[in-house]
């Protein structure tokens, strides 16, 4: 239980910048940074900060996800980035990881995980960063839930989440799905083919455009017996939501039959928005069919990078599945004429260490007794 | 109101009742009653190999034991005892009881990962079968008490006579015990299969760890059926989807399943995918592994023949008629206003021309007469031959719209006929072709093409070939239905005729198919979708020659057969898009087809495509092209 995920210290945009150059400039820092090194304009952001604060006290390990057949620009792109990346931190390591098997299988939870797992902790370190901006949530997921369980076992380390995030930007990259959709390494949940009783499924598909294919093809897998979507609100395009709910219609109306109270509206600028309605939602669905079915949310994060920190979290706090679609190639859509992508927005999660050492949950209101009388009756 | 048709798997619908409501029985008579070897289907080990789509899963799941029990409980409905009658057809009862147990296990992508496990690939097959054995064994239980009919403790498990030493390892004697072993064993393996990181092979957990093999041990099921009587049936289990396992655990997964001490039936149901090029375009003497003949040692269904075509399509009309009646009736507009034939709501009235498009046609024969310098003779004898096929034509879409471009296609066959033959030495003012000029239901095809292209009369309508279009596969059809059912749903709330006209049709049909394509995701599909695009684009260019050279035209590209034999056998890339075009159902091969003396394989374009490009759906006319042309061409795209 990590009860101070309710009230973890986040940083925002400007906030964040301050925030490295206090305490990451301290020089008994000492921090690995894990980060994406591929065509994601957004890959360099987080690195630059760091470097800047702190020199040669910073290591770094930067993944390359090699995918299929990739387009010569964003190879180029990813080129480039890898070769800044490599200036802006001379104390790195470059690792490739196959995304996808010989026979097109999406391997690369189970090949990140081997990786990080064999790999030397480097001596001293105070900080570990996971930068999620440039990894795709096959990698991203199974290296944060690794690298949290590995700072939660050694002392005095913590372990921080910071994501560059850029609705407009993500609706451009366009990923081609693979055949189907896979359950995310280390976010299987637990088993339910043995569970006595009869499985009560939910799944809470995050809403972003172009998806339909994808949130399709998760929910072929079976995953149908509630859909409660997700959509961005507040969002920096207010209107986002409503985009959403109209470029869905026909999955929402035909395919998932979804009942328009079954909507959820989740921050697209706060992962902890995310984190704390997911966790709430669990809590009740818990409490409800308990002892009546085995209760199983799913979570589908395909859209903003910001949500699906936020549903990392919840993952992992509460052993929850994660269903996703492997993309065997992306492609940047150039297309200008939609709406210009906005400022990037990056954020800062301070997921473990020793700061949290003192925190006490505050408490929780008591639950009203089912035969107590309410004020209303008296 | 949600759409029905538009909801792609059956299988997702979360009540029974509501699933026999819909579910045809027609895949079972299709591909199950009418297997030559169907007496042999729960002995030997089966392959179910289909398209996405094709009705593998829906299949499966009506075979399940709770199914075919709420079947043979409640005959009482029209629905239930036709597919009764359907499952006493392919063996699964005798009529009144069950003789199959069956149970479906869906081999999702966990299975996969265990491939992925840090183990000898001794150790991480026997997982996999444990796991997959586990999982059947409480999917049996499961099946067998879903009706609250009795209780776990009623039901029997007979093993092998010469299996007694395996008792403790599946549990013991008793089901009780068999049914917490099948837990203890699905629980730990799934954690080891599950894990971030794996634990060391000598950490695995004894459950785990511990031989498990229910499969080998049984022999059959025992328990109560109706007022005391106690029933033996055969355990089957269908594994689903094991195409989303490694090659070689699948290869290992297959011969374990064939073992001949086996008493239980054995069904694995696969895409395409998951097989040789060579297979998935069943070259002639391939079998699924080394040593194991297709027959002797197991049997494959395909829930797609790629021969017996015609045979096929007039199964698939049968098969689409009673799904489609059967998903409009789950359409409240619809239904409240009393239509309940989805065919009748498709108009297959001949379209007219408007009066302008009528002249500007009419004008368009005496352009092409000039062009040609046909004399007004000839013209004369053309349109006398027309009018003589009209006269006794089965189609009633023959009017003067159609006969004006068969007058024009004939003529251009008269110029081209002349231009072939060596010139008279004599002056004739309307010489005889060699070949005389011949009206029939193919100039007519190619008449209604050239009108649409020309014209934008429509060409794609009625229930025929909405069918035709979908190659076959159950759930193209209710995509492409439930795209015609959305507009009939909006037409019937505006308190209009339902029925759609063929230029509503076209419009929905094309759109949709535009969309399919572009939808595609599978592996190569860029490429596949680019090829079959280049490809639609050449048989449409032939297709729209003055002459007709091919009548309703060319939807497909053939190379020689022994030649695409040599290419499948390489397994290169251009292998693998057509094995992958092959197996989603971008194309269609025909293996064997003989024209002009010569065997072909045939390349066809799907239904989808043919919709998208405006082309004939009817098959038989393709271009002629050599393996080096088919190499070339996948490279470029």
């Amino acid at each position: 239980m990590r009860p101070h995920w309710d009230n973890c210290i986040t940083h925002f945009d400007e906030e964040v910048d301050t925030f490295v150059g206090d305490y990451f400039a301290a020089k008994d820092r000492r921090c690995l940074l894990v980060a994406g090194a591929g065509f994601d304009p957004r890959a360099r952001h987080v690195a630059q900060r760091l470097s800047v604060a702190m020199g040669d006290r910073l290591e770094a390990l930067f993944i390359r996800e090699d995918r299929l057949d990739v387009a010569q620009d964003l190879k180029d792109a990813a080129a480039e980035n890898e070769q800044a990346l490599r200036t802006l931190v001379p104390r790195c390591d470059v690792e490739h990881i196959a995304v996808f098997a010989e026979d097109l299988a999406p391997v690369g939870g189970a090949r990140i995980s081997r990786l990080l797992n064999a790999r030397t902790w480097p001596q001293g370190v105070t900080d570990v960063v996971l930068d999620l901006s440039a990894l795709s949530v096959g990698i991203g997921f199974p290296a944060a839930r690794l690298l949290l369980e590995k700072c939660e076992a050694l002392s005095g380390v913590s372990f921080h989440l910071m994501v560059t995030s850029n609705p407009e930007l993500d609706a451009r990259i366009i990923g081609e799905p693979s055949a189907s959709a896979v359950t995310i390494r280390g976010f299987a949940g637990d088993p339910v083919a043995s569970a006595e009783l009869p499985l009560a499924q939910v799944w809470l598909p995050q809403l972003a455009p172009r998806k339909q294919l994808v949130l399709q093809k998760i929910n072929a897998g079976g995953s149908g017996y509630k859909v409660c979507p997700i959509l961005p609100f507040p969002a920096r395009d207010p209107r986002r939501a409503d985009a959403l709910l109209a470029e869905y219609e026909p999955e929402l109306r035909n395919e998932w039959q979804v009942d328009s109270r079954d909507l959820i509206y989740v921050s697209e600028r706060n992962p902890l928005d995310t984190y704390r309605t997911v966790s709430m939602l669990k809590t009740r669905y818990d409490a409800t069919f308990a002892q009546v079915y085995t209760p199983q949310i799913i979570l589908s994060p395909v859209g903003s990078k910001v949500m699906a920190a936020g549903a990392l979290m919840a993952a992992i706090e509460h052993d929850l599945v994660v269903r996703h679609v492997e993309s065997l190639r992306y492609e940047l859509d150039r297309d200008t004429s939609e709406a210009p992508a906005g400022p990037d927005m990056i954020v800062h999660v301070w997921l473990h260490g020793p700061v949290y050492a003192g925190y006490f949950p505050p408490p929780l209101p008591e639950a009203p007794t089912p035969d107590a009388p309410s004020e209303s009756d008296a | 109101m949600a759409n029905p048709f538009l909801r792609r798997a059956t299988e997702f619908i979360r009540d029974d009742s509501e699933f026999l409501s819909i579910v045809s029985p027609e895949p079972l008579t299709a591909f199950l009653a009418r297997h030559p070897k169907k007496e042999m289907f729960f002995d030997l080990p089966v392959r179910v190999i289909g398209t996405p789509g094709s009705g593998k899963t829906m299949m499966a799941t009506l075979v399940e034991y709770r199914l075919v029990e709420a079947i043979l409980s409640d005959q009482s409905s029209q629905e239930n005892k036709t597919l009764a009658a359907a499952l006493t057809a392919t063996g699964f009862s005798d009529g009144e009881r069950p003789l199959i147990a069956a149970v479906r296990v869906p081999m999702e992508s966990e299975y996969r990962d265990f491939w992925e496990l840090p183990y000898e690939e001794s150790v991480r097959t026997k997982l996999v079968l444990s796991l997959i054995q586990a999982r059947a064994m409480l999917g049996l239980f499961r099946n067998l008490t879903a009706h609250r009919r009795r209780a776990v403790s009623d039901v029997q498990l007979n093993l092998r006579e010469d299996s007694a030493a395996q008792l403790e390892a599946i549990g013991g004697p008793d089901p009780e015990g068999g049914l917490a072993r099948a837990r203890e064993g699905e629980r730990a393996v799934y954690a080891v299969g599950a894990s971030l990181i794996p634990p060391a092979v000598e950490a695995i957990p004894q459950a785990a760890n511990e031989p498990y093999q229910p499969f080998e041990s049984l022999r059959d099921i025992e328990l109560t059926w109706r007022d005391g009587e106690r029933i033996r049936l055969k355990f089957l289990v269908i594994l689903d989807d094991v195409h989303t396992l490694h090659p070689e655990q699948l290869e290992m997964l297959f011969r374990s399943m064939s073992k001949r001490e086996m008493r239980i039936g054995r069904w694995m149901m696969m895409r395409f995918d998951a097989l040789s090029p060579a297979t998935v375009f069943q070259s002639a003497g391939e079998d699924a592994l080394p040593g194991m003949k297709r027959d002797r040692d197991y049997l494959d269904i395909l829930m797609q023949q790629l021969q017996s075509r015609g045979g096929d399509r007039r199964h698939f009309r049968k098969l689409a008629n009673d799904m489609s009646d059967r998903y409009l009736r789950l359409v409240q507009t619809l239904r409240d206003r009393r239509y309940t034939r989805f065919s009748r709501l498709l108009s297959e009235e001949p379209p007219r021309l408007t009066d302008a498009r009528a002249q500007e046609n009419r004008e368009a024969t005496d352009r092409e007469q000039r062009r040609l310098q046909v004399p007004a003779a000839r013209r004369a004898s053309v349109e006398d031959l027309v009018r003589s096929y009209v006269a006794g034509a089965q189609s009633a879409d023959v009017d003067d719209d159609v006969q004006q471009a068969m007058t024009r296609v004939l003529m251009n066959r008269y110029t081209v006929r002349l231009a072939a033959q060596a010139p008279s030495l004599f002056e004739e003012e309307n010489p005889e072709p060699r070949t005389p000029l011949k009206a029939d239901s193919d100039i007519a095809e190619a008449a209604r093409l050239h009108l649409h292209h020309r014209f934008g009369r429509p060409y794609h309508f009625g229930m025929g070939d909405v069918s035709d279009a979908a190659n076959e596969n159950a759930e193209l059809f209710l995509q492409l239905a439930g795209a015609l059912v959305d507009r009939m749903e909006i037409r019937a709330i505006r308190n209009q005729d339902p029925a759609l006209n063929p230029t509503q049709q076209q419009a929905i049909l094309r759109d949709k198919a535009k969309e399919i394509v572009d939808g595609w995701s599978f592996p190569f599909a860029r490429k596949i979708r680019a090829f079959v695009q280049h490809v639609a684009a050449e048989c449409l260019e032939n297709s729209l020659q003055g002459n007709a050279p091919l009548g309703p035209g060319a939807n497909a590209i053939a190379v020689p057969d022994a030649d695409m034999d040599a290419l499948l056998q390489k397994e290169d890339e251009t292998a693998l898009v057509l094995k992958y075009a092959q197996a989603y159902g971008a194309i269609v091969a025909v293996r064997g087809y003989g024209q002009g003396g010569k065997q072909w394989c045939l390349l066809e374009l799907s239904g989808p495509i043919c919709l998208a490009h405006g082309l004939t759906l009817r098959r038989g006319g393709f271009l002629e092209r050599d393996v080096g042309d088919l190499v070339t061409l996948i490279e470029a795209v």
